[in-house]
C-alpha cells in the first residue's frame, strides 16, 4: 500500500477521535495508588463496559440509519426526522465549481432553483427577495452529494429585524461524509438552548426551536419537509411571529 | 470568543473571523503544518493557505467542534504542500510516523479505489473504539497530528520509551485487528 494511501486512510478517520486526541491532556488521568480500589475500579469498569458495549451492540443502528439531531448545550439532543433523509436531485443540476482560491455560491431565483431540483422548495408569499444562493458537495465521483440553499433576504422587515433560512438536502448516494456531517447536526454551532418543540399544522411536521449563545436576538426554527431540512434564523421575532410565518409556507 | 460566535463572523463574512480565529487555534495550526512540514517558513504558508479554505468553507459548513474542522483542513493544505515540495521529504515527523505506519500496511494488496480506503478509515475507528483513552489519544497523536514522541509523553505524562513501546505495540495491535477483519496482511 503506498504511503499517499494510508496518509489518506488515517485522514479519514473519525471527527470524534481527533476531537478526543486534540484535547486531551495528562491532567485527565486518574491515578489510583491503591491496588484494592484499582481492583474494584477494575471490576466495575469492566461491568459498565459490557454494559455500554452490549446497549451499544444491540441497541445502536448503523450510523447511516441514524436520524439527523439537534444537541442542546444541557445534553438534550431532539431528532428532527425518523431517517436520514435523502432526495433525488437531477443528474443535470448544475454544480458550483470551486477551486483552491476560489469559491462563490451560484445566485438563482427561487423558480430556478425548483426547476434545477425537480421539486418544490417550500416559500412564503410575503418574501422580501427571490435570490438564493445555491451550492452543491460533491461525491468523489463528481455526483452531488449534498445542496445547500442559503436564502439570505428571506424577510427582511427592517436592519435589525429580518429571517434568513437555510436549506439542505442529502442527495441519493451522498458520500458517507456527507451523510455523517447530516447525522451528527446540521446546524453545529455551540451554545444552542431548546426553548419548544411544536407542531406546523399546515406541513404536519414537528419543528424545534432554540436559541443559541452567538447572538442573543436570535430564535431559530428547524424542521425537515418533505426530506428537505429548513431552518429558518429569525432576529428579533419573537416565537409565535416565527411559526406564523412558517405556517403559512407553501 | 468561542466557536459559535466564530462561526456567526464567518457567516456575516466579516474578515474579523479570520482574526479570531487566528488569536485562538494559530498556535495548534502551526504545530500540525510544522509536524508534516518540518519548516517554520513552509508551516506559516500553510496556515494562511488553510485560513483561505476555512473562509471558503463556512457558510455554508458550520463545523462542530471548529477546532477539529480547521485541524483537518490545516492538516490536508500541509499535506498537499508536502507533496508538491520534494526539499521537506524524509524531513518531518509525518514522513517517519507513515514509515512506521508502513509496516502495518504496507503489505496490504487488497485496497484498490477511495471506497476500499474509506472501509480501512471505519475499520481503523472500530479499532480505535476498542483502545483505552490512553492509547486512543497516543496513537492519533502520533498518526494523524503527526506528534513527536516527546510531545506525546509530555500530552499523556509517560515516559518516551514507554510512548514508543505503546506505539509499537499498537501498531502490532492494529495488524493483529486488521487481519482478523479479513485483510491480507
Amino acid at each position: 500500500m503506498k504511503k499517499e494511501d494510508i496518509s489518506k486512510v488515517i485522514e479519514n478517520i473519525s471527527a470524534s477521535h481527533i476531537a478526543e486526541a486534540e484535547s486531551y491532556s495528562a491532567s485527565a488521568k486518574i491515578k489510583i495508588h491503591s491496588k484494592a480500589f484499582f481492583f474494584k475500579a477494575l471490576a466495575a469498569a469492566c461491568l459498565v463496559i459490557c454494559t455500554v458495549a452490549g446497549a451499544v451492540v444491540f441497541a445502536t443502528p448503523p450510523a447511516h440509519k441514524m436520524p439527523p439531531s439537534i444537541s442542546f448545550e444541557d445534553g438534550t439532543k431532539v431528532d428532527i426526522a425518523k431517517n436520514v433523509p435523502f432526495k433525488e436531485i437531477p443528474e443535470t443540476a448544475p454544480k458550483n465549481i470551486r477551486t483552491e482560491d476560489h469559491y462563490s455560491l451560484m445566485g438563482m431565483t427561487h423558480a430556478e432553483v425548483e426547476a434545477a431540483l425537480g421539486f418544490n422548495i417550500l416559500k412564503y408569499d410575503g418574501v422580501t427577495s427571490e435570490q438564493i444562493g445555491y451550492d452543491t458537495l460533491l461525491n468523489d465521483d463528481g455526483t452531488i452529494g449534498r445542496v445547500n440553499l442559503w436564502w439570505a433576504n428571506f424577510l427582511k422587515e427592517s436592519e435589525n429585524k429580518y429571517i434568513t433560512l437555510s436549506i439542505s438536502m442529502l442527495n441519493k448516494g451522498a458520500a458517507y461524509g456527507y451523510i455523517d456531517a447530516f447525522v451528527q447536526g446540521i446546524d453545529a454551532a455551540g451554545g444552542k438552548k431548546l426553548e419548544n418543540t411544536v407542531k406546523i399544522n399546515s406541513l404536519g411536521v414537528d419543528a424545534v426551536v432554540y436559541t443559541d449563545r452567538s447572538s442573543e436576538d436570535k430564535l431559530a426554527v428547524t424542521f425537515i419537509y418533505d426530506n428537505v431540512y429548513y431552518q429558518f434564523s429569525g432576529h428579533n421575532y419573537s416565537q409565535s411571529e416565527m411559526l406564523s410565518i412558517i405556517e403559512e409556507l407553501k | 470568543m468561542d466557536d459559535s460566535q466564530i462561526i456567526e463572523l464567518f457567516f456575516e463574512r466579516s474578515e474579523q473571523a479570520i482574526d479570531e480565529l487566528s488569536k485562538k487555534y494559530a498556535p495548534l495550526c502551526k504545530k500540525i503544518a510544522f509536524n508534516i512540514l518540518g519548516n517554520s517558513l513552509d508551516s506559516e504558508e500553510c496556515v494562511n493557505d488553510a485560513y483561505l479554505g476555512i473562509w471558503n468553507a463556512i457558510p455554508p459548513q458550520k463545523p462542530d467542534p471548529l477546532s477539529t474542522f480547521v485541524c483537518r483542513i490545516v492538516r490536508n493544505t500541509a499535506i498537499k504542500r508536502y507533496h508538491s515540495n520534494t526539499a521537506v521529504k524524509r524531513n518531518s515527523i509525518y514522513d517517519i510516523s507513515l514509515d512506521e505506519l508502513e509496516g502495518c500496511f504496507g503489505q496490504l494488496d487488497s485496497v484498490e479505489d477511495e471506497y476500499d480506503l474509506k472501509l480501512l478509515s471505519r475499520e481503523i475507528d472500530k479499532f480505535l473504539d476498542s483502545l483505552s483513552a490512553e492509547n486512543r489519544v497516543i496513537f492519533v497523536r502520533r498518526y494523524w497530528f503527526s506528534d513527536s514522541i516527546p510531545d506525546i509523553a509530555k500530552r499523556v505524562a509517560m515516559s518516551e520509551h514507554n510512548v514508543s513501546a505503546r506505539l509499537f505495540r499498537l501498531r502490532e495491535k492494529l495488524k493483529k485487528h486488521l487481519r482478523k477483519e479479513g485483510y491480507n496482511l
